[in-house]
Order: C-alpha cells, then sequence, then structure tokens
C-alpha cells in the first residue's frame, strides 16, 4: 500500500479512529500491529508470514541470548545467518532467477520471470537492519531484550517504516511503544506540514521529473550533456521521492503518538563526503557507522594493521556494503566504493569529519565540488549498466546534435522549474521564523499544485525497490 | 495552530476561486461529468476506406496486429479483400469503438471482424484508457459514449474520486493545468537559451526518443512490465470482469448487425508454455472460451502454436517479417473455412 493512494486513505482514517477509540496501550498497540500487517501484507499477503515469522525468530534468539551470556556468539550467529540469509537471498535473487529459469527450462520444468519477481518483498532491508541492531545491541549489553512480543513485532513492522525507513533503533521506538499515549493536538500541528510536503514532493517533483529522467536513461547512447542534465533530474527525483516518503511516514507516525527519526539534513548543502552521509538517509548512516564501520575500524586497531589501512579499509569496505544494500549490481557496488574512496581521499587531504572552511569562497568552492560528485555518484547509482555509462562518457558525443542539445535544455530547465520550490523552501526555513505568514502562503500554494498533479494510480516510492 | 488556521483559510480562499474561474475558463459545467470528454469528431478516414474499397474481413488489434499480419497477403491467401485497423497500444476501450464508429459507418460493413487479442485484455476495460490514451480514445469517441466511460473510467473510481471530478475544478482540470505548468516547466531555459520552443521542442523531442534509439533491454523491460497488468488477480478474475467489460458490447454490435466475430489470441513470448501460465490464468481462459463458445463466437487459439518459433519475434510480443509472412499464411488458413 502506497501511502498516495485511496486505500491508504481509507485504511489509515479506520485505523486512526480505532487506536485513538481504544484508550489503553495494549489495545492500541495490538490494533497497530494489526494494522501493520495488514498494511504490510495488502498486495502480497505472504511478504506478511515471512515478516512475522522473521520477528517471532528475532523475539527467541534475543531472549534466549540474554538467558545464556555464554552461548551470545552463538545466537547472533544464528540471528545474522537468517537475517543476511534472508536478504541476500531475497535482494540477489533478481540476480541469479535469470539463470535459475534457464536452468529449470534446461531440465524439463517450467518456470518464468514474470513469477519470479512477485518473489521480492518490499521493505525486507529496512525491518532485517532493525531487528540486527537490536540483536547486536541485546549481545553488546547495551539493550535489555523485551519479553513483550507484541511490542516487539509492532516495533519491527511499524507500518508508517516497514517498506522504507526510517530505521529507527529500538531504544526510540520500543519505549514509546510500551508507554501511555493519548491524544495531543500538537501530533497534528507537527504532522500536517510534513504531510503537504510529502505529498507536494512526491506527487509534484518526483513523479513529473521522473519521466524525463527515465527517458534519457533508456537511451542507448545519450550524448554526454543530455546525461549530465539528466543526472541532475534524478538528484532532484531522488531526493524529493525519499525524503517525501520520510515526510509522509515521520507525519502518519506521530499522528499515532510517535516520534520517529529525520532521515534528510539539506544532504545537498554538504561540504564533504562525511557530511553528506551525516544528512542523507541519517538512519542508514549512523546504523552502518555503529554495526560496521566502528567495529571494523576498532578490530584492525586491535589487530596492529598499518594506519593507512585502518583509515582507508574501514569507509571503503562500509560504503560498499552500503551500495550492495541499496541493490544487486556492480552500479550499486561501484556507487557504494566511490563515495568510500571520497571518504579516505577527503580525509588524507585533511577534509574530514571535522573540517570547516576558512571562508565563504572556500565554502562555496568546496560545495560546489562535492555537489559535483554526489551528482555524478547518482549517474552511477541510475546507470542500467555500468557499461552502458562507460560507453556513453568515453565514446558518447559531448553535445551531439541541435535536438539532443535541445533535449538537453529542456531537461535542466524542467529540473530547475521543480527544483525551484525545494530551494524556497529551503530559503525560508533558514531565513523566516517559523511563523512567518510567507510558510503558511507556500502551504496553501503546495497543496494547490499537489492537486492539480494528483494521480489516482502514482508510483512507488523509489526506496520501496531497496 | 495560527499557522494551520491561516494556512486553511488561504487555501480556502484560492480553492473557491478556482471552484469560479476554472469552469468559466475550459468551458466545462458545474457540477462535471466525471470522466474525460471527448468531442464529436471521430476519424472517418478508416470508415471510408472500408466503404469506398468494399472491405469484407476487418481485422482489429494493436501493435502485434500491425506487425503481424500483412493485409494485402491475407486478402490474396483469403481471396476477399481485408483491412487491418491496427492502433499501437489499444485495448478492448479502443476496440469496442473501433467496431462501433468506424466498422458499423462503413457502407457497406465488413462481412466479418477478426479481432486479435491476447491474455485477459478483452475483458480489462480500463487497460490504456488514462493519460495520453484519452487523446488516442477521442480519435474514435463521439461526444456522447456512456458505455466506454462506465466501463472504462466510473467503475474504476472511488466515491472520493467521482466526487471530487463532479464538484472540484481544480481536480477535474488537473490535466490541463498539470500540462500548462509542464510547458512552462519546458520552456523556462529554452526560451532564453535557445531559437526555438513549442513545436521545435516536440520535434527535438520525437527524434531523440524515437523508438531506434531507446535501449532495446528498456524496451523489452517496459513491455513485459506493462503486460504484467494483465497478469494481476483481478485481471484474471474472468467472472468478475467479464460483466464489467466491453467484450459483451463487442458480441452484441457484431451479432445485431450481422458480423461475423472471430476472435484470434495471437502468440507471444510472455511465457515460455502453456504449463507455465499462473493457475489463475489458465482458469481464466478456459472461462473465456466456455463463454465465447456459450455467445455463438468463434475463437482461434495460436498462443502457443508451435509454428511460431521465437526466432519468429522481434521483442516478447511482436513479430518479425519471418513471423508476419507465416502468421499471416496461417492466420488465413484457420479462417477460410470460417469465412461464407
Amino acid at each position: 500500500m502506497v501511502f498516495t493512494s485511496y486505500d491508504f486513505l481509507v485504511f489509515f482514517l479506520i485505523v486512526f479512529i480505532l487506536y485513538w477509540l481504544a484508550r489503553r496501550r495494549q489495545w492500541q498497540n495490538l490494533i497497530l500491529l494489526a494494522a501493520s500487517y495488514v498494511f504490510y501484507g495488502w498486495v502480497h499477503p505472504w511478504y506478511a508470514v515471512l515478516l512475522g515469522l522473521s520477528t517471532l525468530a528475532d523475539y527467541g534468539l534475543a531472549l534466549g541470548l540474554a538467558r545464556d551470556r555464554t552461548r551470545a556468539r552463538r545466537y547472533v550467529t544464528l540471528s545474522l545467518l537468517l537475517n543476511l540469509g534472508a536478504l541476500g537471498l531475497f535482494k540477489y535473487y533478481n540476480f541469479f532467477s535469470e539463470g535459475l529459469v534457464a536452468a529449470l527450462t534446461g531440465l524439463g520444468l517450467q518456470a518464468d520471470a514474470l513469477l519470479a519477481r512477485v518473489l521480492l518483498p518490499a521493505g525486507l532491508s529496512f525491518y532485517t537492519l532493525k531487528k540486527l541492531a537490536y540483536i547486536l545491541d541485546v549481545a553488546r549489553g547495551e539493550l535489555e531484550p523485551t519479553r513483550d512480543l507484541v511490542g516487539f513485532s509492532l516495533f519491527v513492522a511499524f507500518f508508517p517504516q516497514v517498506t522504507a525507513g526510517p530505521i529507527d533503533r529500538a531504544q526510540k521506538l520500543l519505549p514509546q511503544i510500551q508507554s501511555e499515549r493519548a491524544w495531543k493536538a500538537e501530533n497534528f500541528y507537527f504532522a500536517w506540514p510534513l504531510i503537504v510536503m510529502g505529498f507536494f514532493k512526491k506527487v509534484v517533483i518526483a513523479d513529473t521529473i521522473r519521466v524525463a529522467v527515465d527517458r534519457v536513461y533508456s537511451l542507448k547512447e545519450p550524448t554526454i550533456f543530455l546525461l549530465a542534465a539528466a543526472t541532475l533530474g534524478f538528484t532532484l527525483q531522488i531526493l524529493a521521492d525519499f525524503s517525501a516518503y520520510t515526510d509522509l511516514a515521520r507525519a502518519v507516525a506521530r499522528l499515532f503518538g510517535f516520534e520517529t527519526s529525520e532521515n534528510f539534513r539539506s544532504p545537498y548543502l554538504s561540504l564533504t563526503p562525511t557530511d553528506f552521509w551525516n544528512r542523507w538517509h541519517i538512519t542508514l548512516s549512523t546504523w552502518l557507522r555503529d554495526y560496521i564501520f566502528f567495529p571494523l575500524r576498532r578490530a584492525l586497531l586491535r589487530a596492529r594493521w598499518p594506519r593507512w589501512l585502518t583509515d582507508a579499509v574501514p569507509p571503503l569496505g562500509t560504503m560498499f556494503l552500503s551500495g550492495l544494500w541499496h541493490g544487486a549490481g556492480w552500479t550499486f557496488a561501484v556507487w557504494g566504493l566511490f563515495y568510500g574512496a571520497l571518504i579516505v581521499v577527503y580525509q588524507a587531504i585533511g577534509m574530514g569529519g571535522a573540517w570547516k572552511p576558512a571562508n565563504k569562497v572556500t565554502q562555496f568552492l568546496a560545495w560546489l565540488v562535492m555537489f559535483t560528485f554526489i551528482a555524478a555518484s547518482f549517474a552511477v547509482f541510475r546507470a542500467p549498466t555500468l557499461e552502458w555509462l562507460f560507453t556513453v562518457v568515453t565514446h558518447g558525443s559531448l553535445t551531439g546534435s541541435v535536438d539532443y542539445q535541445t533535449l538537453a535544455v529542456v531537461t535542466l530547465s524542467m529540473t530547475a522549474f521543480y527544483a525551484a520550490p525545494l530551494i524556497l523552501k529551503m530559503l525560508m526555513d533558514r531565513y523566516l521564523s517559523p511563523a512567518s505568514f510567507w510558510h503558511d502562503l507556500y502551504y496553501a500554494g503546495a497543496t494547490v499544485a499537489m492537486l492539480a498533479y494528483l494521480n489516482s494510480s502514482s508510483p512507488d516510492f523509489i526506496y520501496f525497490q531497496f | 495552530m495560527r499557522s494551520f488556521l491561516r494556512t486553511s483559510l488561504l487555501l480556502l480562499a484560492v480553492l473557491i476561486a478556482l471552484t469560479v474561474y476554472l469552469p468559466r475558463r475550459y468551458g466545462a459545467p458545474y457540477p462535471a461529468q466525471p470522466g474525460p470528454t471527448f468531442d464529436n469528431a471521430v476519424r472517418s478516414r478508416v470508415t471510408n476506406i472500408l466503404g469506398e474499397h468494399h472491405i469484407e474481413v476487418a481485422l482489429i488489434g494493436d501493435s502485434a496486429l500491425e506487425q503481424g499480419v500483412d493485409a494485402q497477403a491475407l486478402s490474396t491467401a483469403l481471396g476477399k479483400s481485408s483491412y487491418t485497423i491496427a492502433v499501437p497500444g489499444s485495448t478492448s476501450a479502443f476496440w469496442y469503438l473501433i467496431l462501433k464508429n468506424i466498422i458499423l459507418e462503413a457502407d457497406p460493413r465488413p462481412d466479418a471482424v477478426i479481432l486479435l487479442y491476447r491474455d485477459t485484455i478483452l475483458t480489462l476495460s480500463d487497460f490504456h484508457v488514462n493519460g495520453g490514451y484519452v487523446a488516442e480514445l477521442d480519435q474514435f469517441a463521439t461526444a456522447r459514449e456512456d458505455v466506454l466511460l462506465e466501463r472504462a473510467y466510473l467503475n474504476f473510481m472511488n466515491p472520493l474520486e467521482k466526487w471530487a471530478l463532479a464538484y472540484f475544478p481544480l481536480y477535474s482540470s488537473r490535466q490541463r493545468l498539470a500540462d500548462k505548468a509542464d510547458y512552462y516547466a519546458r520552456n523556462l531555459l529554452p526560451v532564453l537559451f535557445l531559437p526555438c520552443k513549442g513545436d521545435c521542442l516536440d520535434r527535438a523531442h520525437a527524434i531523440v526518443f524515437h523508438v531506434d534509439n531507446v535501449a532495446p533491454a528498456f524496451q523489452e523491460k517496459a513491455l513485459v512490465e506493462e503486460e504484467e497488468f494483465l497478469f494481476t488477480p483481478r485481471a484474471m478474475d474472468f467472472e468478475g470482469q467479464a460483466g464489467r467489460s466491453f467484450l459483451p458490447e463487442i458480441i452484441r454490435l457484431a451479432r445485431e448487425n450481422g458480423i461475423r466475430l472471430i476472435l484470434a489470441h495471437e502468440r507471444t513470448l510472455l511465457f515460455p508454455a502453456a504449463g507455465a501460465e499462473p493457475k489463475a490464468l489458465q482458469e481464466y481462459k478456459r472461462a473465456l472460451a466456455s463463454y465465447l463458445k456459450a455467445n455463438d463466437v468463434t475463437r482461434l487459439d495460436f498462443s502457443y502454436d508451435p509454428r511460431l518459433p521465437e526466432d519468429y519475434f522481434a521483442d516478447v510480443l511482436h513479430m518479425n517479417e519471418t513471423g508476419k509472412a507465416a502468421f499471416t499464411q496461417m492466420l488465413a488458413e484457420a479462417l477460410l473455412p470460417l469465412l461464407p
């Protein structure tokens, strides 16, 4: 079920009313849990079965781990095998499904890709990371495992987050799940601007620019200028799409009385790659930092690896895994490695995490360079294959015929047109008081634009596929 | 709270202004009729051809018909004049309109209509009827198409959407408004930096995104993704869809006007064999066959015909020249005993 669909509107209204009518926390949790499973299993009910089974497994493993600390490593290994096994199997299914179909056909069995594709559950990557963080925190002694099965299941399946995050930790969500919640008007006042912006960014910006971007990336050989224009379009699209989802997820969670994490803080204003990952998909970045980067770095330091290796391997390894988390394919792996390499280089030249620009000119230049890197990385991320991108960049024409130049200018034009409202909002947030009349005018305008662009069947959010 | 109230008041003011302004601007009635509006102009070229050339066999279908049947070769093989009305991307809504507004308007009318279809497309009445397809449909629709509106649009609208379309001009005019905004978005920089806008941009668009420039893998992927709509649980529920589809109307129109209707299931490469089809699709096909038999409509099935191997295809749906020649011959052989 997509937040921007009519189905969701009806679903939400029913759940919202039932939830606040049930004043006891236990009933509220049960209602939310049932709603989360309906939401998640709406298209393919077996998704919900998989979610339920994996939740039960981790619930039991965490309790077992806490009961018998001497076997902690065994429990953690089992959980890692289960979670990463499921993630690996489904994530890489497409990678080998073609081979599987060919093999089955060769054996005289019938199989086809149309059926095989249905098997990939949305949101698996997100709830797997949630559960892994829980198990690892319990193993480290940083978290007491909960005996509340409904609460734990709700933490994993919480419907505003289950398909595309934010990847909130148990330490943040479980205490909220286990405490009393009463309706407060502030919940609504917090949620409505997020709802307006979420719909506006998804319906008006992301879904519109997507059409122009997809067309260019479907060409056999676009010119470099046209590709650059479409890549800027994609840079806008992915931020608008993903931050729209996060806005809606946070707003919906808040309407049920839950505070969830922010996932974006103006990422395209970053000055360094570390800065970028502190602002982009923040809950994933902190997960990767806490459960991969730091443990890996500590392990290498303990093993007394040379300094340059302890500096280089953790960012490269972490970002490589981040790439693979996004998808099975060389484009994602190279995208991750690109950021790993950038972090290493920036650190080597003294522009690591704590770097601050000396003056405005340096700040502008650092921003320009970093923004170019961000956009270039999204060319790799969006490319159908690395080979395609390599051919376009190395053998493609720079500007091509007048028609190609015209189309590139049109694509840039669309990107500028649809980026303008986001830039305006960012400036308003920065320079105007939150109580300013201009904010209200902006939200009213955004709502009108959203209604004008509304389509009964809007496409899924991009991050559902990860 | 203050902020919310101020925004709500501003929004209300804008909505009231637009509710007054937009119906006047676009000359639309208030409340409006839900669903798209069509003009009275119907593409008459084909009707004239059918009449002037005394076409005896008319074939209707989409691009698979265009690339799968050679009308001239078919005419020769049948010994009857035949004509293909192939509209790329067309579906049952188009075929219903073509039968009603093109074929039945011809004088003389063809004796037989062969409708080339695949899988669940005959009963999926909301497939390819929105977005850019509305303008395409308009070429075959008259101003009053109650059956089309009901079966392709109203049946699939939720109550909120119906209400919004009738009483909320901002929503019912959204396509026009979005097109206008899109026009400004596309022309913002070209008017500053290029000597062309409007048609000039459209020409560049048509040249750059011509099908020959699109990566074959992308075309194939796009085709398969589009076809997945035919295999949703709803699409494969024959009992649930048939009564609300255009199929009963197509059969009725043909029968009442003395036209022999023959439905031919085309060959595709979506599934390697009949056994690989989803169970629901197999059941659908059985139900469709019974329904057609009960209504005395002849059905030809080429869906897994071994005489049309994979190398006769350009992609999963469309045949190449070799396939076209072979299928035309096969179709002729199948039609010969059926046509008077």
